[in-house]
């Protein structure tokens, strides 16, 4: 008899994210209680009444969805730019030579540096986007570079030797060889994005933004307000991953094609 | 239609596999290439149809289309048996020659879900499909066990009706089987 591999049950998946959760409030509770400062660490109680709260007002959403949509449009343009840079340096080495010190300078210079200049340079309300956008892009470039440059010799001769037209080695070879280090690429970027984002939120203060209110949560020492808005980029950065994870497989099979039986 | 080869030099890494090389290549029906391993086989296939360039001397005869089975299956690790055959022909095409091979209950399968000769044929399958004037197959029975071996040859019979197909192998047997002309590359090369 052979070998089945269980189906894995989609309530045990739940249980096992509940129980996770819970652990890491139970652990938060007992550190509130262990410090026992409101100031310094908000109890996981304060923090879930206090989001409560927040959820009920309009001003919640306006900012919330300020901040969504600027480093979303930041990661977006930055994953465009990736893309667009790896396709192109990939062409020649010559490119590639040109374009690597800019990618060096980006992935060594400290992100404030960057939020102080693009302050500098632009309106305020501008500065997340730019920031997230120049996280993500050397990520993207970086990866699918190195995707694109992994890519199977033998399948490319393989396609040469059958007369493959360059829509086909594209579809068929390329982009099935580079989808795993783009996914990759894109999720990482996720983080950054949202990390530098907010970073430059609390620096540059555009009014409404998430990163106004962390900024004024740690001037009045209000820790449960520092808190319910970490929350609330926590959770807004992982529905982001999820929506993008979901978003580039559907566009990867969908490119790949196939025949029917 | 025939191919020759003219003073023909060939390094790898400083290891000369032909030397000032010149034959007379008379493709018709189906010729096996023979000899020992390292003797210039997959080499000389490969200078055939411009996959290699040689060093220096001339190829001529060679037909601008081909098609090639390599050693390595090459198969799509993504596509199906079927997508893999389809990349070179129309589906129908494709789903016939892979029923003729052995593999109809197969056509969706993964190559990873292929054991060794199944992902064999399916590449065997694809250069069936792929139409050419001249067919090259690289060892192309390697993983098969004696029936399934005959029975390509088989198909390989029928198909050099159509068009002159050349194998390389180690085996005599394969290449009786498939009333093959033999070329001996390793005593051509001593020869000269």
């Amino acid at each position: 008899m052979g070998y089945k591999r269980k189906k894995k049950s989609p309530y045990k998946k739940a249980a096992r994210i509940l129980v996770s959760v819970s652990v890491w409030l139970c652990l938060w509770q007992i550190l509130y209680w262990w410090i026992g400062k409101d100031v310094l660490v908000a109890s996981p109680l304060a923090v879930g009444k206090r989001l409560v709260e927040l959820l009920c007002t309009a001003d919640f959403w306006v900012k919330t969805g300020a901040t969504l949509l600027g480093i979303t449009e930041g990661y977006l343009l930055g994953a465009a730019a990736g893309i667009l840079l790896a396709a192109v340096t990939s062409l020649s080495d010559w490119l590639y030579a040109i374009f690597r010190p800019m990618l060096t300078v980006i992935k060594s210079t400290p992100v404030v540096s960057f939020i102080i200049l693009a302050l500098v340079w632009m309106e305020k309300s501008h500065v997340p986007v730019f920031i997230s956008f120049l996280m993500v892009t050397p990520m993207v470039w970086a990866n699918l570079a190195g995707g694109i440059r992994e890519t199977d010799r033998n399948l490319l001769e393989m396609a040469h030797a059958y007369g493959f037209s360059k829509r086909q080695i594209v579809q068929k070879i390329y982009i099935p060889s580079v989808t795993p280090s783009l996914l990759t690429a894109l999720t990482t970027a996720i983080g950054f994005a949202w990390k530098a984002g907010i970073a430059a939120e609390v620096i540059s203060t555009p009014r409404n933004s998430i990163g106004a209110q962390l900024y004024n949560a740690k001037v009045y020492l209000e820790t449960v307000d520092l808190f319910a808005w970490t929350v609330v980029v926590v959770l807004l950065s992982m529905l982001f991953e999820k929506l993008i994870v979901y978003v580039v497989g559907k566009i990867g099979s969908a490119t790949r094609g196939g025949v029917s039986k | 239609m025939t191919v020759t080869f003219d003073k023909v030099r060939k390094t790898f890494d400083g290891k000369q596999v032909f030397s000032d090389f010149s034959y007379t290549l008379s493709l018709q029906g189906i010729t096996a290439l023979m000899g020992p391993s390292g003797c210039g086989k997959t080499t000389l296939l490969r200078l055939l149809c411009g996959l290699e360039s040689p060093d220096s001397g001339t190829i001529s005869g060679v037909p601008e289309t081909y098609t090639f089975l390599f050693q390595e299956n090459r198969l799509l690790p993504w596509a199906s048996a079927l997508e893999n055959v389809a990349l070179v022909s129309d589906a129908e095409t494709a789903k016939n020659i892979l029923c003729k091979v052995g593999l109809a209950e197969d056509l969706q399968a993964l190559p990873s879900t292929l054991s060794g000769g199944m992902q064999r044929r399916v590449a065997l399958a694809r250069a069936l499909a792929h139409k050419s004037p001249l067919l090259l197959l690289d060892e192309p029975f390697k993983g098969l066990d004696a029936d399934l071996c005959r029975e390509m040859i088989a198909l390989l019979r029928q198909e050099a009706q159509t068009r002159p197909i050349v194998f390389v192998t180690h085996s005599l047997q394969e290449a009786e089987l498939a009333q093959a002309t033999v070329i001996n590359l390793h005593t051509i090369q001593k020869n000269l």
